[in-house]
């Protein structure tokens, strides 16, 4: 993410336009290949001495503002050493010592005297102390790694930053995407629970509109979801197309809209997301299901249920003469949580279709065990549901 | 299945209000229609009032947003309170255990505010502005309890009955903790209104809530967004009034000193770019943004550029001239028997100092077991100097430290008399000196008189 100074932006007529790098120019590539390896010939140097070379890179450049951005994403992704050992123990031996000598010192004594005498104390000289008396400082610690990319990676990290950096101070986006994989759109959604944040949803043909904010963005509170937001948009470039409208709200600024699109070239660097893993147990259900009254799906569309709360069930059976639809959504032991949330909604919930598979381990609490006597939406497995306990649910719909 | 009864519920910092009819949820202070929802919401805060007005009501309802329950807290050994901390309690007691106590440093917040938490008997959590006070609080909660006190911030993560934590960790965790206490202390409570902070008291469901400094009153009117998420204030007692009898008697000197002859030309030819660039811009620091005004327009030219480059030059000479280092010399041989506390406006002077003086450092670099260790030495005697920044500034009980040395600092009344503060803890003979070392025919003379405007200088030179 960048800091607020590095942003870079154009407004005009209450639109705001980050100002993004154009990945054809080559002297950008140049620019970003040098911060690469400013960190990539330094490993074992000291924070300050980078900091250093990079300062004077960023003096030389035409284009300072964009160097510094690219610098800070660089450090980013720089790991630096543990402190090394023994600097403490020398340093309070040190102070000690000069403390004694302190003491003593006579009223008319100058500072180069009292100097004098705690290098007598010293078996080495003044200015190699006064060298390494702090070297456990942050500025003063090694770079041990540096997660390398290369100038391309870097630029679309760079234009990303830049959008994010206005989305920190959105108070709430406006999505709208196109994105035939359902795969990816679940993941999406379970990314913006991971943000904690809020999303009313809806959908028509293959277009989904999801409005974002945090729970307590109507109460006036001095939360800021700005940075769950940015936070969450930087898997959207993931989709096939989507298009993002904010309010931008910048300290001492006038208010301003972004809009912002699969147009823009923006490129996520969340590698992993949308790659639809399916666990395989599920996979073995989806394998093994047989019934000539249901279809099955395992990767169903999410549903909005009461109170913000998105659902991602895990199977979604179908009935193929009566269309009735029957949804499962699996908790295991280390859903506790998601499942305290899901059990609070459910006397509140219309969706009488949505079925909750419960790992046995859960429902050793026994408030849950008492929800679960009561309920016939809800099934206790062991580890993983059976064939023969799905059929028994979905014959209650039959 | 349960009967839809009015339910209130935790979400992230907020309230979740379910099944409430309109006509009273519409009475309900701080309480709104959520259309994402389709429920009521109000923040985390109100749940006091909330419930109040249920039972008012006569109203059954669940309540779901409370994860705590009273829990016995005894005391160790009994507290025999001074009367000051006693009707301090009183009155916060008076007040439905809610609301502000200000008194000076050394009048004893700390064991007020452990009176306290035997009074309420609830999960407490203590949130404190630095690493030194959380580790200040840790010693004195465990003093006086006999319970494990959990720490959450300088590197440790634990959570007990009673949690002491940071304004920073809490402003992160306050939506995940938000509904496990019943009471929230603010130590040195001016710090809740900056912007990141007021969450942490708004995302407590706390019913009781206790706000305790030396210096309420802000500048920008903070104090009272202090008592609309703490309380009103309940009591408040000056310096002046506990001087000689609980807090040290002490005087306050002021030194100024001379620039060279080439820092005072260097300072001259800095401070007319910085004065001339403020003119043509036509910037009056009279407005309260002025200063992030200042920084952005320097930002767009050349000559902006040059006159904040100026600007910091000439206060990095005030600050940390030739003469300045001379006149610390001098103090601290005449206090060579002493425990002297120097206070500079930037880490830079220090680290300095220390590579030069060879007295130790507390920054906020310096790390929680380094911090213990120097403090526990300085306590001993074995260290006679402290040189710091800001970190000292606030809240921390050195009682040993009887010389105060301001080398440099802003113009805030508060740090100044924090800065006093650290040392009026009353001992037995301690006569307390803070001084204040400033260069003289520069701005540092103004920024010196604006700190000085508190009626604990007025008469002490």
């Amino acid at each position: 993410m960048l800091n607020r100074d590095l942003l870079m932006f154009r407004r005009n007529k209450g639109r705001i336009k980050p100002t993004l790098v154009d990945l054809q120019n080559r002297s950008f590539h140049n620019l970003a290949r040098d911060f690469i390896q400013i960190c990539d010939n330094n490993i074992g140097q000291s924070r300050e001495y980078i900091e250093d070379l990079i300062e004077e890179k960023i003096s030389r450049s035409r284009r300072k503002k964009i160097s510094k951005g690219l610098a800070k994403l660089v450090l980013d992704r720089c790991e630096f050493a543990e402190p090394k050992p023994n600097v403490l123990e020398s340093r309070l031996e040190l102070f000690s010592q000069s403390a004694k000598i302190f003491r003593k010192v006579k009223i008319d004594e100058s500072i180069e005297e009292y100097r004098l005498r705690i290098q007598e104390h010293l078996s080495e000289p003044l200015d190699s102390v006064e060298e390494g008396l702090f070297a456990d400082l942050k500025s003063r610690r090694s770079l041990t790694e540096f997660k390398g990319m290369n100038a391309e990676e870097l630029l679309h990290r760079y234009n990303l930053a830049q959008v994010q950096g206005l989305i920190l101070y959105a108070e709430r986006v406006e999505l709208t995407i196109e994105e035939p994989d359902i795969v990816k759109v679940r993941n999406l959604l379970r990314w913006l629970r991971f943000c904690r944040l809020v999303a009313n949803i809806s959908k028509s043909e293959l277009t989904w509109k999801i409005i974002v904010d945090g729970p307590g963005s109507i109460l006036s509170m001095q939360k800021k979801y700005g940075l769950q937001l940015a936070q969450f948009f930087a898997v959207v470039p993931k989709l096939e197309k989507f298009q993002v409208e904010a309010v931008i709200r910048l300290p001492r600024k006038p208010v301003a809209s972004l809009s912002i699109g699969t147009e823009s070239g923006l490129r996520s660097h969340h590698k992993n997301f949308g790659r639809g893993h399916v666990p395989e147990e599920i996979r073995v259900i989806a394998e093994k299901f047989e019934s000539s009254l249901w279809d099955l799906s395992t990767q169903p569309e999410p549903i909005n249920l009461v109170y913000d709360e998105i659902c991602v069930p895990d199977f979604c059976f179908s009935h193929s003469d009566t269309g009735q639809v029957v949804f499962i959504e699996l908790f295991h032991r280390w859903h506790r949580s998601a499942l305290t949330k899901r059990l609070d909604m459910f006397d509140n919930m219309t969706e009488r279709n949505l079925v909750l598979g419960l790992d046995k381990a859960l429902v050793s609490d026994s408030h849950v065990a008492e929800i679960v006597e009561k309920n016939d939406q809800i099934f206790v497995f062991n580890s993983f549901p059976s064939l023969s306990k799905i059929a028994k649910v979905l014959k209650g719909f039959e | 299945m349960s009967s839809k009864l009015p339910t209130i519920k935790y979400d992230r910092g907020t309230l979740l209000l379910t099944n409430f009819d309109d006509d009273f949820a519409n009475t309900l202070h701080g309480v709104q229609f959520d259309d994402r929802i389709n429920a009521y919401r109000a923040q985390a805060r109100h749940y006091r009032d909330i419930v109040m007005a249920l039972h008012q009501s006569a109203r059954k309802y669940t309540d779901k947003a409370k994860a705590f329950s009273p829990v016995r807290l005894s005391l160790k050994k009994k507290i025999s309170p001074f009367p000051h901390q006693k009707e301090a309690l009183s009155k916060w007691e008076e007040s439905g255990k809610r609301g502000i106590i200000e008194l000076p440093t050394g009048a004893g917040k700390t064991v007020l505010s452990v009176l306290a938490i035997a009074s309420v008997q609830r999960p407490t959590l203590v949130v404190v502005p630095t690493i030194d006070l959380l580790l200040q609080w840790e010693r004195v909660l465990s003093e006086h309890f006999n319970i494990d006190i959990g720490v959450y911030g300088g590197g440790r993560h634990e959570k007990a009955t009673i949690t002491v934590t940071t304004y920073d960790s809490a402003a992160h965790n306050a939506e995940f903790w938000g509904q496990n206490y019943g009471f929230l202390i603010c130590d040195e409570c001016h710090h809740l209104p900056a912007t990141a902070y007021q969450f942490i008291a708004e995302a407590l469901v706390a019913p009781f809530r206790l706000g305790v400094t030396a210096t309420l009153e802000r500048n920008d009117g903070g104090e009272f967004v202090c008592e609309e998420l703490l309380g009103s204030l309940n009591f408040s007692l000056p310096i002046d009034a506990l001087e000689g009898k609980y807090l040290a008697p002490y005087e306050v000197r002021r030194v100024p000193v001379n620039l060279t002859d080439k820092e005072r030309e260097e300072y001259e030819s800095s401070r007319k770019t910085y004065l001339r660039f403020l003119r043509s811009t036509g910037i009056s620091f009279n407005r309260p943004d002025a200063w992030a005004n200042f920084i952005m327009i320097c930002q767009r030219s050349a000559e902006g550029k040059r006159a904040l480059e100026a600007y910091r030059n000439q206060r990095k000479i005030a600050f940390s001239s030739k003469s300045k280092t001379d006149a610390l010399w001098n103090i601290l041989k005449s206090h060579r028997n002493d425990r002297v506390i120097v206070f500079t406006e930037d880490n830079e002077t220090v680290y300095r100092l220390s590579h030069q003086l060879f007295f130790p450092v507390i920054t906020h670099h310096t790390k929680v077991k380094e911090r213990k260790h120097l403090l526990s030495l300085f306590a001993e005697g074995a260290l006679p100097v402290l040189l710091t920044s800001k970190v000292l500034n606030e809240g921390v009980d050195v009682p040993d430290a009887n010389v105060g040395v301001v080398l440099s600092g802003s113009g805030s009344v508060r740090e100044h008399v924090q800065r006093l503060g650290r040392i009026l803890r009353k001992r037995p003979g301690k006569e307390a000196i803070l001084y204040e070392v400033y260069a003289a025919e520069s701005s540092e003379m103004n920024t010196s008189e604006r700190r000085r405007q508190h009626r604990a200088y007025y008469g002490k030179e």
